[in-house]
């Protein structure tokens, strides 16, 4: 899952980068409004996390020019700002949640994770897929109940599909959403990271499909040869 | 104090003036008129008087006579009202209307006019009598004339002059005050837009007065229209500065916070409660700074219900994984700034929000003078013991309250602004029950 950053404040900007980074995100981070509107329209994120005073373009100007353009991207509004008639306006905008500083970061990161689960359609906190569960809070992985370790690479993909059951996910979304922008690309990795999931769960729930990507569904399906 | 009205004023004065000056018309009018009659009636006695002194002669045989009646028929006809006298010695002559009695002789009153006086004559009548002594040629005796003029048709005529005087002269003092209530109107009209502007901008239906106004009140809205803005100025300088004091402590505080996670777990924990503790005064202290109050240039009459509808849409979202079934009962208009309403209800709801069960019940009524918003969730409630001081004016956040606390603390010291009443309570959907009271909006 890949997040766009927007805090000019450059140590509090270190710091959240870093606690998302270990939670498994990959963060690109904007210091002011400009770039931000610019990364959030190139880029396809999970989710945003958007201070409100910022050089250059305030916060809500860069959110309102995302929905008219007609990004969905969700948005948590990170602020100082906490006066109601702020969250409802930043509500109105288009903003999807609103935590105030200061806050605890499990506290974020508890928010980033339900909007992601929110704006995938899923409800519950915990994924599964047949006989896999994953827990995005922990980052914890399990097959019939016995859990597995994975490298950071081989949860984000994993964490990927599980959100996306059902859909066909090419190997450009998969790097464009686990990869941070200024990551060396190189989409070979993607095909590795597959291959080594598929080992290491050991069912069958991920297929290839020719030409297009890669599907994720319960195996009680009829899988097509890989 | 008792409340003065120009217009009563400006209406009692033309009042005072114009009755003074009609009633010394009419009295004018009727003296000069009554003068004026009176000359002419005896002037007519006059004339009568004079050709009954031409027309007696003493007879050869010592009788006097009338040579020659006068041509008036009332002086034949008896009691008529017109009479004629002449007597010298023991003789006496009379018109026929005397039949045998005399003119009287007792005067009544005088008249100013020609030498006339009032006597009563027969049948009562009163009578404007004339008289006369001359000597005729022939002898030395006098004669002693009178002719005497019923007065009941002067009188009359008198009457019916002052009736129809004091008539016009009641129409026109109608019509004088119809006019002076009409410019009173007119003239002061400008006072009454001013009102309606002014009660507009009470309602929030304008942000200053505007339009054109006549020169004698243009400096006073040009006063108000400063006051408000400076006013409004003063509350958004102070607005601005609650903003970014928020920014300059909060962004700091955040990152004290998240630096604190790398310190050994009981000094993260110790940390983090004083940052808690610190951003909850800070959120306090700047809450009643942002707040406007009663004194505000943007007081007006909000309407509470659409200030709600768009609460709980927000709240819809930012606890979408907590779906609340809100009722919204009634609706009512607060006197004040809507930003302030806004703070104090999105605490409220978001507190009975993270509260409630599955449902909140809010509702709006306005009686007595007093809006009362009434806010409820199917949650746990509160206990008794924590509910009674957390409405303690500068009640301390405790920890028990938490969650609860601060929001009910911001709510206080705004409605507080306001002279509002907060208290809390048991609801019958089982959670708590908090009650928020304000004096009323003047519509």
């Amino acid at each position: 899952m890949r997040i766009l950053l927007v805090e000019d404040e450059a140590t509090l900007a270190q710091q959240l980068a870093v606690a998302l980074r270990q939670a498994g995100y990959a963060v690109d981070h904007a210091a002011d409004g400009v770039e931000a509107a610019h990364l959030g329209a190139e880029h396809p994120y999970d989710t945003v996390v958007l201070d409100l005073g910022l050089p250059r373009l305030d916060g809500l100007s860069v959110l309102k020019r995302w929905r008219q353009a007609g990004n969905d991207v969700p948005v948590l509004i990170l602020t100082a700002r906490d006066g109601w008639v702020e969250k409802v306006e930043g509500i109105d905008a288009g903003a999807d949640d609103y935590l105030t500083k200061p806050f605890r970061t499990e506290e974020l990161l508890a928010r980033i994770r339900a909007l992601i689960r929110r704006s995938a359609g899923r409800t519950s906190p915990t994924l599964s897929c047949g006989p896999v569960l994953l827990a995005p809070g922990t980052g914890q992985v399990s097959v019939h109940g016995a859990p597995i370790t994975l490298t950071a690479h081989e949860f984000k993909v994993l964490d990927y599909l599980m959100h996306h059951q059902g859909a066909i996910i090419s190997k450009t979304t998969l790097t464009e959403h686990i990869y941070a922008q200024d990551f060396d690309r190189d989409s070979n990795t993607i095909e590795v990271f597959v291959g080594r999931l598929r080992r290491k769960l050991g069912v069958d729930v991920i297929e290839t499909v020719r030409g297009l990507g890669y599907r994720m569904r319960p195996p009680a399906e009829p899988a097509a040869p890989a | 104090m008792k409340r003065t009205s120009i217009a009563r004023r400006l209406l009692l004065i033309a009042t005072l003036w114009s009755v003074g000056t009609l009633c010394t018309t009419g009295w004018l009018l009727e003296t000069l008129f009554a003068r004026h009659v009176d000359r002419t009636y005896v002037a007519e006695l006059d004339r009568e008087l004079n050709s009954i002194a031409a027309a007696l002669e003493w007879r050869n045989d010592g009788q006097l006579e009338l040579t020659r009646q006068p041509a008036d028929p009332r002086f034949d006809l008896p009691y008529s009202g017109a009479y004629w006298q002449a007597s010298s010695g023991a003789q006496t002559l009379r018109s026929r209307s005397l039949w045998d009695v005399d003119i009287p002789v007792a005067i009544e009153r005088r008249v100013p006019e020609g030498g006339a006086d009032i006597r009563i004559g027969p049948k009562a009548q009163s009578l404007l009598v004339k008289t006369r002594r001359l000597q005729l040629a022939g002898a030395d005796a006098f004669v002693d004339i009178a002719v005497a003029l019923d007065r009941t048709e002067l009188r009359q005529a008198k009457r019916s002059f002052r009736h129809l005087l004091w008539l016009s002269l009641g129409v026109l003092g109608v019509g004088i005050l119809g006019a002076v209530w009409a410019q009173i109107r007119f003239g002061l009209s400008p006072l009454g837009r001013l009102r309606a502007a002014v009660a507009g901008f009470h309602a929030g239906r304008a942000a200053a007065l505007s339009g054109a106004w006549p020169v004698e009140v243009q400096p006073l809205v040009d006063e108000i229209n400063a006051l408000l803005q400076r006013n409004q100025e003063a509350i958004d300088r102070s607005r601005r500065q609650a903003a970014d004091l928020a920014h300059a402590v909060k962004t700091p505080l955040a990152i004290l916070a998240n630096s604190a996670q790398s310190l050994p777990a009981p000094a993260a924990h110790g940390v983090m409660q004083q940052v808690d503790a610190m951003r909850r005064q800070v959120d306090r202290h700047l809450a009643r700074a942002r707040a406007a109050g009663a004194g505000g240039a943007g007081r007006g009459s909000v309407p509470v219900r659409p200030v709600v509808d768009e609460l709980v849409r927000a709240l819809k979202r930012l606890h979408a994984a907590h779906p609340i079934d809100v009722r919204i009962d009634g609706d009512a208009y607060f006197a004040g700034d809507r930003q302030d309403l806004v703070e104090m209800l999105g605490n409220l709801l978001d507190n009975a929000w993270q509260w409630a069960r599955g449902a909140i019940g809010v509702t709006l009524a306005e009686r007595d003078g007093q809006i009362e918003i009434r806010i409820e969730d199917d949650g746990p409630g509160m206990p008794a013991a924590v509910m009674a001081q957390a409405v303690q004016p500068f009640a301390r956040l405790d920890e028990a309250a938490q969650g609860s606390g601060l929001g009910l603390a911001i709510v206080r010291d705004v409605s507080a602004l306001y002279g509002g009443a907060l208290d809390l309570a048991q609801s019958p959907m089982g959670g708590l029950m908090v009650n928020l009271r304000f004096p009323a909006a003047s519509r």
